[in-house]
């Protein structure tokens, strides 16, 4: 019935327009707003009249030294959180990979922090941190050893939150690399042991070489995480004490929403999405020299 | 002759009767719907849950919204920025949010509500809230709101240590820091480890409402007089090393994280023997409910700085009407009835400070059980000479109490403070070049 008609002739766009247009309206469109107001002053009101600056909002930020200040407490708490979340996922992986009672209930429970609410999560643990009435102190005291200021302590606190971040994303490490472990070939395994393999070369020469396409990615997609951290770091400190823990996406929030500057938080997050993409794109490049 | 002026005025009172009688009715705006944001605070725990009294006097629906403070000014921020129809009434602070509302013209006039009798009560009566309170929303010879509540900062101790230690209140900031070692030492002889000397704001941009008030003792000012920021000066410097050495030796060890919600919990708790707050917070440390050292709480006067005077400021709340408010008329008439003489005698009753003089005269309040002289006369005391400017007299409030409240931390945390409030005086001067004072 159809047959000759317009709409037959143009199936092939008419069927993808949906997703088109969700797509235009709702990431094309703001990331070019985005790139638009950072080259402006721009404010929330009438006040100060927005107008064009060029590059003014990037010239500013290189010559900001709390920008620096982010950009470094940002690549500090993704260097502590990835690496670690990576060794843990695995070793869990590892361990789930074996068979023991109740394996299935153990695997469910292993997962439950990832899938909590980082608000609530972050909000718990604050309240453990908390240096005069958290649990976590009272624990360290029974131990015998002496009260820390967790969060509370300028040089503590990102290795702070980026526990909470460990404690909230190392079961999807483990995820990821779970899956790959129960895809692993079991002939290779039982070669390598009949030829006298010890454990832990059988893990460090085949099983690690083995997985490592899906390390990778579960490495890339936390890294590109973590960096873009928001909701643990601004509920339990909101950057703080003083900017001690205020990475990119932080200080790029307070600019708009407190200090009324849309251009400039609007460059800083330009210059985040660079970053990011950039780790990503060096992620890629290298995996794949390897590769060939 | 005396008869015929009796006469006239006699009239003219009935006519006026009449026309106010007839001119003002509460049930004018029936059937309306109106929409609230408040800031979580003791006020809105107080009016909250009469909103339905309102409802049933006027016909008018009232959604009410309440949100943390940081969440509340983000908020409504982004709905008045976008001229949201969505806000008709909202907590402000005018020291904080005035200027900026004004400019991006967020905020409505009130003036041609106050003066109309059939808008406004005749019981309203607007010349009883504080003089010094009202002028505070008072600007470019226009009224933007009306004020709820009127707060300063002041000391709060422990009865029983100070009897017990024999310490006296200190009158001065270097009595202050002599009881404060001597709580010190005394508590350590005692084996109280578990109780702070003092507990004041180290947090930013909190400590800044805090910080002020040891500027002005110092003789500081935010700007100098060719409109550069003042806030690098040596008295500026001796304030804040003050400030910042009394809460590193005698306060919490995690008091750069450290607010209003921390300080007054640790008090309430009895893990504190001076509390420096504002006033408002007698509802927290002075409530059973709240509060496990309610019989033991003192209150007494910000300490005289080094000229020998005392130098407290006054911050206030008030409620405003959006601009682009399409109910103006029933979000005046919310304002009338959630500030009306009962509300404030009610709210002052329940521990707040309200900003009505009737209501601290109330016989019903001076019989109130959770009253304390004291508490009333070392804030009217303080209400007598305080400054309004707590905060730093720019247009971008949140980004130059920022800049000083950095410095603040960084004093506390043993930086350098010349260093410290050079970079906040230079971040100063560069909010006000890029948003005005």
């Amino acid at each position: 019935m159809l047959q000759g008609t317009w709409l037959d002739r143009n199936l092939r766009w008419v069927f993808p327009l949906p997703a088109v247009i969700a797509i235009l309206v709702l990431v094309v469109g703001p990331v070019l707003t985005n790139l638009l107001f950072s080259l402006q002053s721009r404010s929330w009101g009438i006040f100060p009249v927005p107008h064009f600056i060029g590059f003014g909002n990037y010239l500013s930020a290189f010559k900001d030294s709390r920008f620096w200040s982010a950009v470094g407490e940002m690549l500090y708490f993704t260097a502590i959180a990835v690496p670690v979340e990576t060794l843990l996922g695995l070793a869990v992986a590892l361990l789930l990979n074996q068979d023991f009672f109740l394996k299935g209930v153990v695997r469910s429970l292993v997962l439950l922090p990832m899938i909590a609410t980082p608000v609530a999560v972050a909000l718990i643990w604050g309240l453990m941190m908390n240096p005069e009435l958290g649990v976590l102190n009272y624990f360290l005291q029974l131990l015998g050893l002496p009260r820390i200021l967790w969060d509370t302590s300028p040089t503590l606190v990102i290795p702070s939150v980026a526990l909470v971040d460990v404690w909230e994303w190392t079961p999807f490490m483990a995820l990821i690399m779970l899956a790959a472990l129960q895809s692993l070939s079991q002939e290779q395994l039982e070669a390598a042991t009949i030829d006298g393999a010890n454990w832990w070369q059988r893990l460090v020469r085949i099983i690690i070489p083995m997985i490592r396409p899906a390390i990778v990615v579960a490495v890339i997609l936390r890294t590109i995480d973590a960096l873009k951290t928001f909701d643990i770091i601004y509920v339990m400190t909101q950057g703080g004490p003083g900017t001690a823990s205020e990475t990119l996406n932080i200080y790029a929030f307070k600019s708009s929403f407190l200090y009324l500057r849309i251009g400039y938080a609007a460059s800083l997050l330009v210059v985040l999405a660079v970053i990011v993409l950039g780790i990503a794109a060096f992620f890629n490049i290298w995996t794949r020299g390897e590769r060939k | 002759m005396l008869k015929k002026i009796t006469l006239v005025v006699a009239f003219s009172a009935f006519v006026l009767a009449i026309v106010s009688a007839a001119g003002f009715d509460w049930k004018a705006y029936s059937g309306t719907t109106i929409h609230v944001v408040f800031d979580s605070h003791p006020w809105q725990k107080f009016i909250q849950p009469l909103v339905p009294q309102f409802e049933r006097e006027t016909g008018i629906k009232v959604q009410v919204q309440a949100y943390p403070e940081d969440q509340f000014r983000q908020k409504l921020l982004v709905d008045l920025s976008a001229g949201s129809t969505g806000v008709d009434v909202f907590m402000f602070m005018p020291a904080q949010d005035l200027s900026l509302d004004m400019k991006n013209d967020w905020i409505q006039p009130v003036d041609t509500y106050l003066d109309n009798p059939s808008l406004t009560s005749p019981s309203f009566d607007y010349k009883d809230f504080f003089d010094g309170v009202r002028s505070s929303y008072e600007m470019d010879g226009k009224t933007w709101g009306v004020p709820l509540h009127v707060e300063t900062f002041f000391l709060f101790y422990r009865k029983d240590l100070f009897a017990k230690y024999g310490l006296k209140v200190p009158e001065t900031m270097q009595e202050l820091q002599s009881v404060c070692k001597a709580l010190k030492d005394d508590l350590a002889k005692s084996g109280q480890t578990g109780i702070y000397p003092i507990v004041m704001r180290g947090k930013t941009p909190d400590a800044t409402s805090s910080m002020v008030n040891f500027l002005f003792s110092w003789g500081g000012t935010w700007f100098n007089p060719d409109g550069s920021c003042a806030l690098d000066s040596e008295a500026s410097q001796k304030a804040l090393s003050f400030y910042a050495d009394l809460l590193r030796n005698y306060g919490p060890p995690d008091a750069t994280s450290d607010s209003w919600q921390a300080d007054t919990q640790l008090f309430a708790q009895g893990q504190a023997a001076i509390m420096y707050d504002s006033n408002v917070f007698k509802a927290i440390v002075g409530n059973p409910q709240s509060s496990k050292v309610v019989g033991e709480v003192g209150y007494a006067a910000l300490p005289a700085g080094p000229d020998g005077k005392r130098h407290p400021t006054v911050l206030t709340w008030g409620l405003g009407i959006n601009s682009a408010s399409q109910h103006k008329e029933a979000a005046w008439y919310f304002v009338q009835w959630a500030l009306d003489k009962a509300n404030q005698l009610g709210y002052l009753k329940a521990g707040g400070p309200a900003a009505r003089a009737t209501a601290w005269k109330d016989p019903q309040f001076l019989k109130s059980p959770g009253y304390s002289k004291t508490w009333v006369d070392v804030s009217n005391l303080q209400y007598s000479i305080a400054q309004g400017d707590w905060n730093p007299p720019v247009v971008n409030v949140q980004e130059g109490r920022n800049a000083y409240g950095l410095a603040i931390v960084a004093a506390i945390e043993g930086k350098d403070v010349g260093d410290a409030l050079k970079s906040a005086s230079k971040r100063m001067d560069e909010v006000v070049q890029s948003f005005g004072r």
